[in-house]
């Protein structure tokens, strides 16, 4: 855990550069947050350290940020959905983080990485730029 | 994040300023924890200048309401900011937790 300041300052001063929207911004990094914490608690278990290389490019149309890691492979299509409906004496604490990066982005892609470990894909489509000429 | 406290009329209202995310939301989780032993069950969260929350944040909040609630109190949002509400909503805590536009309004429901 005590690298992720620097993971997310990475990816706020990328937001920053590319000049985001400030919802896209906010999107990307909470994606990119709940994304860095589960591969640090479940590819890396019990404090184990490892690898995890985090690339971001942008262009007018999109953000595609991606996450590689050495660890454990995860199936985020196995993460139980999450409950949004029960009462607050049921509703568990936690569980929402795969849900949160669904939501936010527009693509999620997960894939085993080579010869170890995971390969997210995360896409963010930007605003249709609205030009006065 | 920086955090701070003030007691206003029936309410303890805590101000909390800055980003609630995996980093901070344990401090804020045991500053409220505290207030709540301490017998402070009627909570107010200024959120106002709340400007991001992931998913360890609504830990933080859920753990919050439940301990409060338990103890016959409860904890309330006032100011929840237009992203930082994006992510309550989507996460369903809309359902569970009472909001209000201002710390005012938030306080004034504590009033017996």
């Amino acid at each position: 855990m005590e690298n992720l300041p620097s993971l997310l300052e990475f990816i706020e001063a990328a937001c920053r550069q590319a000049q985001l929207e400030e919802e896209i911004a906010f999107s990307v990094k909470l994606a990119v947050e709940e994304a860095c914490t589960n591969v640090i608690r479940h590819a890396y278990p019990d404090g184990n350290a490892g690898p995890l290389h985090l690339g971001f490019r942008s262009d007018a149309a999109e953000v595609v940020v991606t996450l590689a890691d050495e660890g454990i492979p995860f199936h985020p299509e196995q993460a139980p959905a999450p409950d949004l409906d029960s009462g607050w004496e049921e509703r568990p604490i936690g569980g929402l983080g795969w849900h949160l990066i669904r939501q936010m982005m527009d693509e999620v892609h997960h894939e085993q990485g080579t010869p170890s470990g995971n390969r997210l894909t995360l896409v963010k489509r930007r605003p249709a730029m609205t030009r006065s000429s | 994040m920086q955090l701070s406290t003030e007691n206003v009329g029936p309410a303890v209202v805590v101000r909390i300023t800055g980003s609630v995310d995996s980093l901070t939301a344990d401090t804020l989780l045991t500053a409220l924890r505290l207030e709540v032993e301490a017998g402070n069950i009627r909570l107010v969260g200024d959120f106002g200048g709340v400007d991001y929350t992931s998913s360890a944040g609504l830990r933080a909040l859920l753990a919050t309401v439940k301990e409060a609630r338990q103890k016959g109190g409860d904890f309330r949002l006032a100011a929840v900011q237009p992203g930082v509400h994006k992510v309550l909503e989507l996460s369903g805590f809309t359902s569970i937790l009472k909001l209000y536009n201002d710390v005012d309004a938030a306080v004034a429901s504590f009033a017996p």
